[in-house]
């Protein structure tokens, strides 16, 4: 079984000013995996987290309800489960000023580039943040569901507020054996 | 006149100068050798010093493309290259009195595809249905492994059950710590040490939305390691407009003996459908 350089980065975006999204467009298609690695810090001053969410499209951003998205969540006292139609969900540790905290999610998003099956999309993160009381933790499992490629990737804050400058995303590609 | 050799690889100062064999003590060209690709950024290149003229001191090998120098006796190591680049070498001999001409160029080489931690080792994706898929005769070079898996089943009822075995070890060997949700309510918790495998990785089955596949990530630690147990952690499922279910677990297989195969089944008869999808990477130290 013959191995190979694999695992590559392909773009990252980090803000230069306070921005509600972070996109990416264009995706070559000469991967069989993407890996989204996010490290957002959130404004938000009606409470300690913030919605996130992961969209696709192909050519632009699908914001319709083709989404499957099931999350499961833990803060260490208690647990959560949640659903959503509209993007794929995370969390994100809010703060009122930028306290430099930006808490990490990693996502995979499997065989972006066929044309047969819908896309699987699927993340783990934390939503710890020292400057507030959030100490969450927890996983997503989603779909995008649509059979064509993805050539574009957005990470946008569903709160209507925006990620701290600092914030940065980079996108990876994993090359198939 | 003939030259006077006296030594096996020196000749008399007097008499190069006096047959012009060398000019002005400078050392003459060394014989080029044999250039060797190392690593993706590294080649080696011999040389052999000239037998005539003044004595050389210092051998540099240069890169073309890139002008890239090393320094040294034979076989001289070149560093800094870039990885995936064709490079032929020259070499030169400097002594206090000056620098020869550079020998002629080596064989060509081209250095190794990037160094990464993260290599795929093997992808199947299915054209027929199949009841399992068995990953064999896995290196032991990396320190982890990870399988991205992507499946549906034919199971005509309702969704199914995906499992793991190690080795084909199908003894209650493992240990199963599983949370799962449907994505509304709380999450359920599933532990089990009966098992004869991994377990509690819901797939959607053939009666449900056409196109839905479950997705699974595996990590494997320490597989290699002969001393250690095997620990497996996992995150999957599936999702369909809101209803489905997402899995994370840790395994345990109790056994030292090194993962050298991985098998995929379902519950029961069922099989994995076409285009089901198990890409099997390795994770460096």
């Amino acid at each position: 079984m013959p191995a190979g350089a694999t695992y590559e980065p392909i773009a990252t975006n980090t803000l230069e000013s306070n921005a509600s999204s972070i996109t990416f467009s264009s995706i070559p298609q000469t991967y069989t995996d993407l890996i989204v690695v996010a490290n957002l810090g959130g404004y938000y001053t009606g409470t300690t987290w913030i919605d996130c969410g992961i969209q696709v499209g192909n050519g632009s951003i699908d914001t319709g309800a083709n989404y499957s998205s099931i999350q499961i969540l833990a803060d260490g006292t208690g647990t959560l489960a949640r659903s959503n139609a509209t993007y794929v969900l995370y969390w994100v540790a809010a703060a009122a000023s930028d306290d430099g905290y930006y808490p990490p999610m990693i996502a995979h998003i499997n065989n972006y580039s066929n044309t047969t099956t819908w896309k699987p999309i699927l993340n783990r993160f934390t939503a710890l943040n020292p400057a507030g009381s959030v100490n969450t933790s927890g996983a997503t499992v989603g779909a995008w569901r649509s059979t064509s490629a993805i050539n574009t990737v957005r990470i946008s804050n569903q709160n209507g507020t925006n990620f701290y400058a600092g914030s940065s995303v980079t996108l990876y590609g994993i090359k198939a054996a | 006149m003939a030259i006077k050799r006296t030594s096996s690889n020196s000749i008399s100062n007097a008499v190069k100068l006096s047959t012009g064999f060398a000019s002005a003590a400078i050392p003459n060209s060394p014989t080029i050798g044999t250039a060797t690709a190392t690593s993706d950024v590294a080649a080696t290149v011999e040389y052999t010093a000239a037998v005539l003229g003044a004595t050389g001191s210092t051998f540099i090998a240069t890169s073309n493309p890139g002008s890239v120098t090393g320094t040294g006796s034979s076989p001289i190591t070149v560093t800094g290259l870039t990885a995936s680049t064709a490079y032929t070498f020259t070499v030169t001999a400097g002594n206090a009195n000056g620098t020869s001409a550079a020998s002629s160029a080596s064989n060509s080489i081209t250095t190794n595809a990037p160094s990464t931690a993260f290599e795929s080792i093997a992808t199947y994706v299915l054209s027929t249905s199949t009841s399992s898929v068995t990953f064999s005769s896995i290196p032991q070079t990396y320190k982890h492994l990870q399988i991205r898996v992507m499946t549906r089943d034919d199971r005509g009822t309702t969704l199914n059950n995906q499992h793991l075995q190690l080795n084909g070890v199908g003894t209650t060997d493992y240990s199963n710590a599983t949370i799962f949700s449907t994505g509304s309510g709380s999450m359920n918790v599933y532990r089990d040490v009966s098992q004869q495998k991994t377990d509690y990785i819901y797939e959607p089955a053939n009666n449900m939305t056409p196109n839905l596949f479950g997705t699974t990530i595996y990590d494997i630690l320490d597989y290699s390691s002969t001393t250690k147990n095997k620990t497996i952690k996992y995150l999957g499922g599936y999702s369909n407009n809101g209803a489905g279910h997402l899995s994370w677990n840790v395994s345990g297989l109790f056994l030292t003996t090194a993962v050298s195969s991985l098998t995929f089944t379902n519950s029961g008869t069922t099989q994995f459908v076409p285009y089901s999808h198990f890409a099997l990477y390795g994770i460096k130290g």
